[in-house]
């Protein structure tokens, strides 16, 4: 059974999802049994299945998406496929390529999970932002999607930390970017071109990083401001106090707010932070393992809300809180993921862009669900017109996925 | 030309259009070695300006190259084809400062330095801080993706630049990016930082603002022998402490400095490193205590700045080493190059042995802590054959740089100096890559036409090497 979509615990999202569509897009066509032999003879034996190919090397990765171009089949990056489209499953890419823990670099596949790396990177002290609630998702998923976590506040995201890139194009030809030292201006910065992308340029098949020490001793704890007007006072504390955070983090169940502040030092350093904390509200320890706890699964709906960050608060009241089933997000940063209790229409949806629009905001659907990329990212802004050309010029094959409805 | 001349001058005024000979000489060159005469420089002072110009010279077919102060040292601002020099240094205005967002939006034309100066009373500046700060401007920080010593810790330019206007190569203006982060779509600002004016022309960025620090210490590690500042580096790097800055000058070069600036060099060193702790007073207090630790291991003494005044003299012998080589040879090269920051010790062995080679000095005045080097390369061009020898030299240095899985760029853009080295560190596929994501921008190519990819000159050019 090679055809539709199947569950995969999660880690990959359905073709249709990503397409935004219920219908063969225009232009495709169904694959067909001979295209479907064609491909399992380009890769080893029993890594096509379930409308999903399975690559265990880079040139596998560039012998599909060469099928994929020449049968006018789209490729789906990290999710399954469907009858017009092949998923591409990249658990087969997992080497770690080099570590030089000394040089503060690493480069990886992009099949690598976020947990796996983090693991290499202990056993020296040391870390990449990879805090993103999922440590089964891979590399490849992380940079196409941006996500981020709770150490983006100071650490920044994977965007800051990339130093170069392997990917395959259109044509199934094998493109870098960057390098593997740490500062590096040649050429155009082909990670922050990929990075965010979500798979529409190209499959992400390797990536470098530097990588930063690990504090020692780090300390956590917990505020409860009794509303949103105490919460944005702590937000502009914390902008304006000398004091490093590691961690900002907004935390809500839809009924109470609290703030996580993580800090990091030795025993003085980290006392002049519960000194200074305290003068600004009563702060609980939380015990530091409240960072790796695993996100709750979706129920409702999830959204990302990203706002000016003094806008933050004045957001989040106007939304409708008695549907918000958790919000976790950068107090400091204006970022923020929404899940609501029960799945919403695309008016509330509307509704919910509106308020974060007037505050110069975005707000994108992370929902499982097939919807139109307008009610997914919004209505295209005026630099959609370039993205779309972008697009064409580095898919010319149309390979891969539009998200953002481009072309 | 005449023709477009007088358009220009119709649309902003014959004060405005640069084209006596003498005048454009001033726009031959930049701070780099190449020279290139431009056929016009204007003056806008707005965005509805420069998009006149760039409709003009669209028109005309004209190439178009955008220029801030002109203090880049790869030939990025120059006209390498001729055509119109964009000067946007009139265009200096701080549109907006937004504190409670940790932002602010400037035209390109403001000064580095005077703009974290104008905003220092909020207790927030602008990171990126290049040796040229005094005069470079923010708008040619995002063309080059500038650095600085202050890099190590806090990123470079696209680090701090979360939007840009930009006026495209056909005179549509666009909006990337926001104050916001997180904005949907691909992540076109970050792709434009960096693209040396050749993808659009920015005459709107939103900065990022960085905190000021509570407290910052600086420290002078004296070394008897260059290998132990090289490894002090790398176990400074191992310890987990990052320094705000991390630099590194050879005997050689600190002795030139010294004699410029009475920093207060030791001129019987071999090398030092100048090392500079920021953060909360106790983290700086600590970290500083662990620093020197690491240091008094290898170096000779630890000097630390006792107070603002002399560390600020510290920093101007740093600052102004470039400058103050003028003293020692009527001319120098100043190459970039990165490596892993675990080789620094090898390349410098390498470096000498070029120097050997060639007959000719080379200084090193780096940014350690990242591996970017900075290898002067001193030259008397009136001397026959003594430029050419320092421009294989260089080449040469770039090229032992790359060997040990380095790059040809770390700060100063690959320009006009580089392109033929680009094969150095991508493959052909790689350049063709860049080369469509270009022409989606630019599809005439005619925004700083033969820069950053191989140009026509560079056919000779042979042996890529695949990074990663």
């Amino acid at each position: 059974m090679r055809r539709g979509g199947r569950d995969n615990g999660g880690k990959v999202e359905s073709g249709k999802a990503r397409l935004g569509s219920n219908e063969v897009p225009v232009g495709r066509r169904l694959i067909s049994e001979r295209q479907w032999q064609e491909l399992e003879r380009l890769l080893e034996p029993g890594r096509v299945q379930s409308g999903c190919a399975a690559p265990a090397s880079l040139d596998e990765v560039a012998a599909v998406v060469r099928w994929a171009a020449a049968n006018q089949v789209q490729v789906l990056p990290g999710a399954t496929g469907d009858e017009s489209a092949i998923g591409l499953d990249m658990s087969g890419l997992r080497r770690q390529r080099f570590y030089d823990p000394a040089d503060l670099t690493l480069g990886c596949d992009a099949g690598v999970t976020a947990g796996e790396v983090m693991e290499w990177l202990a056993a020296a002290q040391q870390f990449l932002p990879l805090d993103v609630g999922q440590p089964a998702l891979s590399l490849g998923a992380i940079l196409g999607g941006h996500h981020s976590g709770p150490l983006r506040h100071f650490f920044g995201t994977v965007r800051d930390a990339a130093i170069g890139i392997e990917c395959v194009a259109t044509d199934g030809s094998i493109v870098h970017g960057g390098g593997r030292v740490v500062k590096n201006v040649a050429g155009y910065d082909l990670m922050k071109l990929f990075i965010g992308s979500r798979g529409s340029l190209g499959v992400i098949t390797g990536v470098n990083f530097k990588v930063s020490p690990w504090p020692r001793e780090t300390e956590t704890v917990r505020l409860r401001p009794a509303d949103l007007d105490a919460v944005e006072r702590v937000r502009h504390w914390v902008l304006h106090a000398p004091l490093r955070f590691l961690c900002c983090e907004l935390r809500s169940d839809g009924i109470a707010w609290e703030v996580w502040l993580r800090y990091a030092g030795s025993q003085r350093v980290r006392e002049r932070y519960r000194t200074e904390i305290a003068t600004l509200l009563p702060a609980e320890p939380l015990d530091e393992s409240v960072w790796s706890a695993t996100l709750a699964q979706a129920t409702g709906s999830r959204f990302d809300i990203s706002v000016p960050a003094s806008a933050a608060t004045r957001v989040l009241a106007a939304l409708p809180v008695g549907n918000t089933a958790s919000l976790a997000g950068r107090l400091g940063l204006g970022v923020f993921a929404i899940q609501t209790q029960t799945e919403l229409s695309d008016a509330e949806i509307e509704t919910w862009r509106a308020v974060v629009a007037e505050a110069r905001g975005f707000l994108s659907v992370r929902d499982a669900r097939a919807m139109p990329a307008t009610v997914r990212f919004g209505a295209p802004t005026h630099d959609y017109e370039l993205m779309r050309r972008v697009k064409r010029e580095l898919d010319s094959q149309a390979v891969f996925p539009d998200p953002w409805g481009l072309t | 030309m005449a023709g477009l001349r007088a358009q220009l001058e119709r649309e902003l005024g014959p004060e405005r259009v640069l084209s006596d000979a003498l005048g454009r000489m001033l726009y031959e060159y930049d701070g780099g070695v190449d020279r290139a005469l431009p056929d016009l420089v204007v003056f806008p002072k707005s965005r509805e300006e420069v998009v006149a110009v760039m409709c003009l010279t669209a028109a005309a077919g004209v190439p178009l190259v955008a220029r801030g102060a002109g203090t880049g040292l790869s030939g990025g601002a120059l006209a390498r084809t001729g055509g119109v020099i964009l000067s946007l240094n009139r265009m200096r205005r701080v549109l907006e400062v937004d504190i409670e967002n940790g932002r602010a939006v400037v035209e390109p034309g403001v000064v580095n330095l005077e703009f974290s100066q104008s905003i220092a009373a909020s207790g927030f500046y602008f990171a990126p801080d290049p040796s040229s700060q005094k005069a470079c401007t923010i708008g040619g920080n995002v063309a080059e993706n500038s650095g600085g010593p202050h890099t190590l810790a806090y990123g470079v330019t696209v680090n701090h630049v979360t939007g840009l206007e930009v006026v495209l190569a056909d005179g549509r203006v666009i909006h990337t990016g926001a104050k916001a982060l997180d904005v949907p779509g691909l992540d076109l600002t970050g792709t434009l930082v960096g693209s040396e004016g050749t993808l659009g022309i920015a005459t709107a960025i939103t900065l990022k603002l960085t905190r000021l620090p509570e407290a910052a210490r600086t420290l002078l590690a004296i070394f008897d022998r260059v290998e132990d500042a090289a490894h002090t580096v790398s176990a400074i790097t191992a310890s987990g402490v990052t320094p705000a800055a991390l630099e590194m000058l050879d005997g050689f070069s600190l002795r030139a400095v010294e004699a410029a600036t009475h920093a207060g060099y030791p001129l019987d060193s071999a090398a030092v490193l100048l090392i500079e702790l920021e953060g909360l007073r106790e983290e700086v207090e600590d970290a500083a205590t662990a620093v020197e630790a690491i240091c008094t291991t290898t170096a000779r003494s630890v000097r630390v700045a006792q107070d603002a005044e002399e560390r600020a003299l510290l920093w101007k012998g740093r600052k102004e080493a470039f400058g103050a080589m003028g003293r020692i040879s009527p001319n120098y090269y100043v190459m970039d190059g990165v490596i892993p920051r675990t080789r620094i010790a090898e390349i410098l062995r390498s470096i000498e042995a070029i120097s050997a080679g060639c007959g000719l000095r080379i200084g090193n005045i780096f940014h350690a802590g990242d591996g970017n080097l900075h290898p002067l390369v001193f030259y008397d061009a009136r001397v026959a054959g003594e430029a050419e020898r320092a421009m294989r030299a260089s080449q040469e240095i770039i090229r032992a740089c790359v060997a040990v899985g380095g790059s040809i760029s770390g700060e100063h853009g690959i320009g006009m100096e580089k392109d033929c080295l680009m094969p150095l560190i991508f493959t052909p596929t790689d350049l063709a890559f860049m080369q469509r994501l270009r022409q989606a921008f630019d599809p005439a190519g005619r925004l700083n036409p033969e820069k950053v990819l191989p140009s026509h000159s560079c056919r000779e050019t042979t042996g890529a090497v695949v990074p990663g």
